[in-house]
């Protein structure tokens, strides 16, 4: 049973890590961004061709990082900039930015999966009577880190707390004089680097294909609405509760339908509250 | 100070300011009055560049500021404390403050909280409440608040007795005139006609986004311009 | 009235070309025809929801597959083909009906999030439940069709289902559902029954995207789930927002653009789909009502420049000095 409950945090730190990407964007300007997908698919063959090309997986790490950091970036000030004050045409460019980069990885990369080796491949930890292979165990560490620092970004910085006000009320925050283009970027650029970090905690784990994040990105489109949209904290205590759930359904019930148990869960919530968990009036980041 | 020359601002198909002309001078408080939908919010966010305009030219001591984005109007000086207050109801008070002076250095930041904190002890001990927790008068009090943390030269303010009792408007109306005495200019959008007269030396009656009537407080009070301006007959 | 004519005519219009090209094109352009038309009865349905009712519906190729899906699985129990036809629609509207009553009172990006998932789930069916269904690799399709019945069933249901959309469109169920598109809550204010008007628009579009996966199955003998995935929905979303939601003609068009694009593009995998991308994100920003609404604009100007060089000349300016 724990080993099962163990399997099911990491799948919460998972989600938490692209649920909060797809938070704060969300936050900051409405957009349901299904192109996220597509980001992280890009951070990991980036990651992928740069560890076969030679570099220390470190490097390659670092650099899937920052190449889905640019992607985000790009996504926003090519796409979704445009239509900041047409929200209701945003799931329609979200759609349109999804099936550009994932056939870009297609087209660069072919679709044939690739595995993505680790340092940290053949490490097993045991803990008590419960095992964590490295991989995982890297993911709980590396989600557990970036969120962490996250959390000190928007708690203690200048540029955190103008992010927090955006989400809240975003025409006080131009009034204060807060430039938005810059806080638009910041978080699609934030979104990006977590978009990268979950990249390449779980692509040993599954393959690296273009569709490798369909999956993921619904589970954390779940995750997002358990939260309240814009709700960074929701998102990370709904990825965990979500990672259970669906570790739970599938360990005990049926493996094939992991995902239809976060779909039940989420109908749930919709059915009874609408507007999400912690919904309320404003919007909140954090 | 300020001059505002022939400004026109649409909203698509409606009009809303239509060539607006007006001047506050250093050190004075100057009222626009008129009814709703006069046009008075969209002047005062034409000013600060968060309303289209359509043309109209803007001076702030001297410089040509029309072409400035509302970062540098702020950093200019001038700041805009808005109709319903508008504070960032999930963070603290703090917090809130200190995106007052958003583009300022950390030192310059804590220098002016520390100052508001003196200024305003109440506000200091509920500094980590959130501040949708607070009643109306002291949500305007924060919300001056955060407006003077950018040191502006100019307040601009949209209305802020509206929904506030007559006690928490005789306190607004003291903090304001501290404010005044201290040497910032103001410019008040008000539909309470005894802040008005208590505050303001000067003011704009503005009708169907014109100005109608101008001139000093007392004589404009007793012209019939003005209750024509809230009555709605045409000037 | 001559909206009707127009209407009417381009109905049947459409209805005798999708034979032709059904009935001239074989090969690698019959097959295209086949998805163009299918997708064209498929959308029909989706203009309903999406188009005239503006809630991005993201559950229609889960529809489509569950109504091939069905149909298949009833066929095989021995039922003539008519009657396991209108079951398999039957049982299609009552799982929309299910899915509007879950979603009932979720809106906009909620509304989207779901369905979509909803999608995913019926693909995840689709590829596990390989009893009935064959499993990831598909099943074949009990033919209960002749081939040239199944032909002129596709011609007709273009006709019938655009003829049926007009008259939803010009009836109160149109006026309602545009209501609700600008403004639900002012809507539900005015006294327009929101819940029932979206909930039958859901399983009317459900209805149609059952038929056309129907017609679909019987045509290519042959269903697999990699034609049902959220990414179809998607490209479905994609199809009436390019072609113009809420027109009538919108699906025809979107669906030619759509298939057109990834199925006759042969520039290497996946660059038909980026140019889809590229395209739908054009046209939102550009052209907000899709072609359709880009090209009526168009004419639109055309006309004001027309009309008001006439007047010019009739007031006399403009004229040589």
């Amino acid at each position: 049973m724990s080993q099962v409950l163990v399997n099911g945090v990491f799948l919460g730190c998972l989600f938490a890590v692209v649920a909060v990407g797809l938070t704060l964007v969300y936050g900051v300007m409405e957009v349901p961004n299904f192109a996220h997908a597509g980001v992280i698919v890009l951070s990991a063959y980036t990651t992928w061709s740069a560890s076969a090309a030679g570099l220390p997986f470190a490097l390659a790490a670092l650099a899937g990082i920052a190449c889905g950091a640019l992607v985000s970036v790009l996504t926003e000030v090519l796409a979704y900039r445009w239509i900041i004050d047409r929200p209701a045409a945003a799931p329609a460019v979200a759609l349109g930015l999804m099936l550009i980069l994932q056939n870009v990885a297609l087209r660069l990369y072919g679709g044939e999966g690739r595995s993505l080796d680790t340092p940290y491949d053949r490490v097993l930890l045991r803990l008590g009577g419960v095992s964590l292979s490295g991989v995982k165990a890297a993911l709980v560490v590396l989600a557990v880190v970036s969120l962490l620092a996250l959390h000190l970004l928007l708690s203690r910085t200048s540029l955190g707390r103008a992010m927090r006000a955006v989400a809240q009320d975003r025409e006080a925050a131009a009034i204060l004089g807060i430039p938005m283009r810059r806080q638009y970027a910041l978080a699609f650029l934030i979104a990006g680097v977590l978009g990268g970090v979950a990249a390449i905690a779980y692509a040993p784990t599954f393959q690296v294909s273009p569709y490798m994040a369909d999956e993921v990105l619904l589970s954390a489109f779940v995750v997002v609405v358990l939260g309240g949209l814009g709700s960074v904290w929701g998102a990370v205590a709904g990825g965990l509760v979500l990672g259970v759930v669906e570790g739970l359904g599938s360990a005990y019930l049926s493996p094939a339908y992991q995902s239809a148990f976060g779909f039940l869960l989420l109908v749930s919530i919709l059915v009874l509250r609408p507007g999400g968990l912690r919904s309320t009036n404003a919007r909140r980041v954090a | 100070m300020l001059d505002v020359h022939d400004l026109t601002i649409t909203f698509g198909p409606t009009t809303a300011v239509r060539g607006v002309s007006l001047t506050a001078a250093a050190g004075t408080v100057t009222g626009v009055l008129g009814a709703n939908g006069a046009g008075k919010t969209s002047t005062l966010l034409g000013i600060l560049a968060r309303a289209p305009r359509q043309s109209g030219r803007i001076t702030f001591d001297g410089a040509d500021v029309t072409g400035f984005d509302t970062g540098a109007l702020v950093r200019a000086g001038i700041a805009l404390c808005p109709e319903n207050r508008r504070l960032f109801p999930n963070m603290s008070i703090e917090d809130n403050l200190l995106l007052g002076a958003y583009g300022t250095g950390r030192a310059t930041r804590r220098t002016r909280l520390r100052d508001t904190y003196d200024r305003f002890g109440w506000v200091a001990t509920r500094r980590a409440e959130p501040a949708g927790r607070l009643s109306g008068g002291q949500q305007q009090t924060v919300a001056i608040a955060r407006a003077l943390m950018s040191a502006p030269r100019l307040l601009l303010l949209d209305e802020p007795s509206s929904g506030l009792s007559p006690v928490a408007v005789d306190e607004v109306g003291a903090v304001l005139a501290d404010i005044a005495r201290d040497g910032t200019a103001l410019v008040l959008v008000e539909q309470n006609v005894r802040l008005v007269r208590a505050l303001c030396a000067t003011a704009y009656v503005l009708a169907h986004g014109q100005v109608t009537a101008s001139g000093p407080v007392p004589e404009l009070l007793s012209d019939t311009a003005v209750s024509d301006a809230y009555l709605g007959t045409t000037a | 009235m001559r909206a009707h004519v127009t209407a009417l005519g381009g109905a049947v219009g459409l209805s005798v070309l999708a034979y032709l090209l059904l009935t001239g094109l074989s090969g690698d352009q019959g097959q295209v025809a086949l998805l163009v038309v299918v997708w064209t009865i498929a959308l029909i349905g989706l203009n309903l929801i999406q188009g005239l009712g503006g809630y991005p519906n993201l559950a229609h190729a889960a529809f489509f597959g569950g109504g091939a899906y069905l149909s298949a699985v009833l066929l095989d129990t021995g039922l003539p083909m008519t009657v396991a036809a209108l079951l398999a629609v039957a049982g299609v509207m009552a799982a929309g009906l299910v899915v509007a009553l879950v979603f009932s009172r979720t809106r906009g990006q909620y509304f989207a999030i779901g369905t979509m998932f909803f999608t995913a789930v019926a693909t995840l069916v689709f590829t596990n439940a390989a009893d009935l269904t064959g499993g990831p690799n598909g099943r074949p399709v009990a033919l209960g069709y002749s081939l040239e019945a199944t032909v002129v069933l596709l011609a007709a249901s273009v006709g019938v289902g655009l003829a049926l959309f007009h008259w939803a469109s010009v009836s109160r169920f149109g006026d309602r559902l545009r209501a609700i598109r600008a403004d639900e809550d002012l809507a539900q204010h005015v006294g327009v029954p929101t819940s029932r008007v979206k909930l039958l628009a859901m399983v009317c579009s459900a209805g149609a995207a059952a038929w056309a996966g129907v017609l679909f199955g019987q045509y290519n003998g042959v269903v697999a789930p990699s034609q049902f995935t959220f990414g179809q929905s998607f490209l479905m979303f994609v199809a009436l927002g390019l072609g113009g939601a809420g027109r009538l003609l919108g699906p025809a068009v979107g669906a030619a653009v759509v298939i057109g694009l990834t199925q006759l593009l042969t520039l290497g995998p996946g660059v038909s789909q980026i140019v889809l991308g590229v395209l739908f994100i054009l046209v939102t920003l550009l052209a907000p009502e899709g072609v359709l609404g880009g090209v009526s604009a168009l004419a639109r100007r055309v006309r004001a420049a027309r009309t008001g060089r006439a007047d010019r000349s009739v007031r006399g300016e403009g004229a040589v000095a």
